[in-house]
């Protein structure tokens, strides 16, 4: 009765790393397509086989998703064979067409990404001119036509003040809104990043808003990097943190078929590529995603070392670890250890 | 005790300035019994179902941008 098998529940996937923008804080470097992304007959057999692993949501993401021809086709399968789909866009190309398309695949979440609530803070992360407009006019359509809606900020120096403003413009549209930290990775400075009490700030208000406010009001949660092991704060996250998922239930696929543990994971943890192997084989290798799967207390270092939570939490997020420490199993920003330092 | 309760009020409320939080409000954002139980119970139902169907299951939703529909009592993740 017992199945110990992993299974990639949610499944991250970039379909195109073709970007009508280029944001400072993009951890994919987005711009320009990959040198040879998969085609539509590939990308069908890839759902048909996450099917079969077990998978019952795909994110598609980019670069910006919408601007693969093939979106829709992709989207309609994975509707067609019982899988529910997350679209995260930057909400510059939705127009009455897409949502028309979108209203019919009825996805999980279209998440649309805002930096901030005004032209200033949004365009000069996004370096558009415009693409706040577009962004809170994407939102609204979508809201008219009751498609679920998420709004995804990504904070870091340059807008983590204007949470306050954001939050004041998304209550009451009916939309869940995560707030997750920029990781330097990709084309983001890692001198922008947050600095410890700043992250703990930003937790603080997340948990503010879930107290102040009802789901219906304002539905906000932490993303994963948003833990961990809290004795003051609340759990800010969708779920308890249970250690780094990369590889036990979820996986990330890039838009030429290579393979992580986590979408997020830098390049150095790909394991494989689709047109090589089938993403079965990839995925029930005893070897993929090691790091998770074969963990040990052993593997924590530095401060998560001697923590009591190290062998449930893995030393938290393994992309925030490693970019920042070099480390996997040693993740800094963590409101456990930011209180411990606190109360010193 | 008292010093270092105090010691954490006084960080948080300066933590909490930083993005327009008073003191009552960052004060009441603490955790309190009703959260240790909630999160007790959810991590419960996730270790239990993680028993029968892969280990852990539901939080492979953690990377997957949160949508309205995780905050119903009964989403997609239990089925």
């Amino acid at each position: 009765m017992l199945n110990k098998k992993y299974k990639p529940l949610g499944v991250v996937w970039e379909t195109t790393l073709k970007c009508n923008m280029n944001c400072m804080h993009c951890g994919s470097s987005a711009g320009q397509s990959r040198v040879n992304e998969l085609n539509t007959k590939e990308c069908i057999n890839l759902i048909n086989d996450l099917r079969d692993l077990g998978t019952n949501l795909i994110t598609i993401m980019g670069g910006e998703p919408f601007l693969r021809k093939d979106w829709n086709i992709i989207a309609n399968h994975q509707k067609n064979i019982g899988i529910e789909t997350t679209i995260i866009s930057n909400g510059s190309l939705i127009n009455e067409k897409i949502i028309s398309q979108l209203k019919k695949i009825d996805p999980y979440t279209v998440a649309i990404s805002l930096d901030g609530n005004s032209s200033h803070t949004h365009d000069t992360i996004r370096r558009v001119k415009g693409s706040f407009d577009k962004c809170k006019k994407s939102i609204e359509m979508l809201r008219d036509q009751n498609i679920n809606t998420s709004i995804i900020t990504t904070v870091h120096k340059q807008n983590f003040k204007e949470l306050p403003e954001i939050r004041d413009y998304l209550v009451g549209k009916g939309v869940a809104w995560q707030i997750q930290m920029a990781t330097p990775i990709g084309r983001f400075p890692k001198n922008q990043i947050l600095s410890k009490e700043d992250f703990y700030s930003v937790a603080l208000f997340i948990a503010s808003i879930k107290k102040n406010y009802s789901t219906k009001e304002l539905a906000v949660l932490g993303a994963h990097n948003f833990g961990y092991h809290s004795k003051i704060l609340p759990n800010v996250m969708l779920f308890p943190w249970m250690g780094c998922q990369a590889g036990i239930s979820t996986m990330g696929i890039s838009s030429d078929g290579q393979v992580k543990g986590c979408m997020s994971l830098p390049d150095e943890f790909i394991q494989g590529n689709i047109r090589k192997k089938s993403i079965k084989e990839i995925w029930n290798d005893s070897e993929f995603a090691y790091y998770n799967r074969k963990f040990s207390k052993d593997d924590l270092e530095g401060e998560c070392k001697n923590c009591r939570y190290g062998k449930q939490c893995k030393g938290g997020c393994i992309t925030v670890s490693k970019t920042i420490t070099g480390q996997n199993h040693n993740d800094p920003y963590c409101l456990f250890l930011i209180e411990k330092e606190m109360i010193k | 005790m008292n010093t270092k309760k105090q010691k954490v009020n006084t960080k948080l409320k300066e933590l909490g300035q930083k993005l327009g939080l008073d003191e009552a409000t960052t004060l009441m954002s603490k955790r309190n019994a009703k959260n240790i139980i909630a999160i007790a119970v959810i991590t419960g139902v996730i270790l239990l179902l993680g028993a029968f169907m892969t280990v852990p299951v539901l939080p492979g939703y953690y990377y997957s941008g949160g949508s309205i529909r995780d905050f119903h009592l009964i989403f997609r993740g239990f089925f």
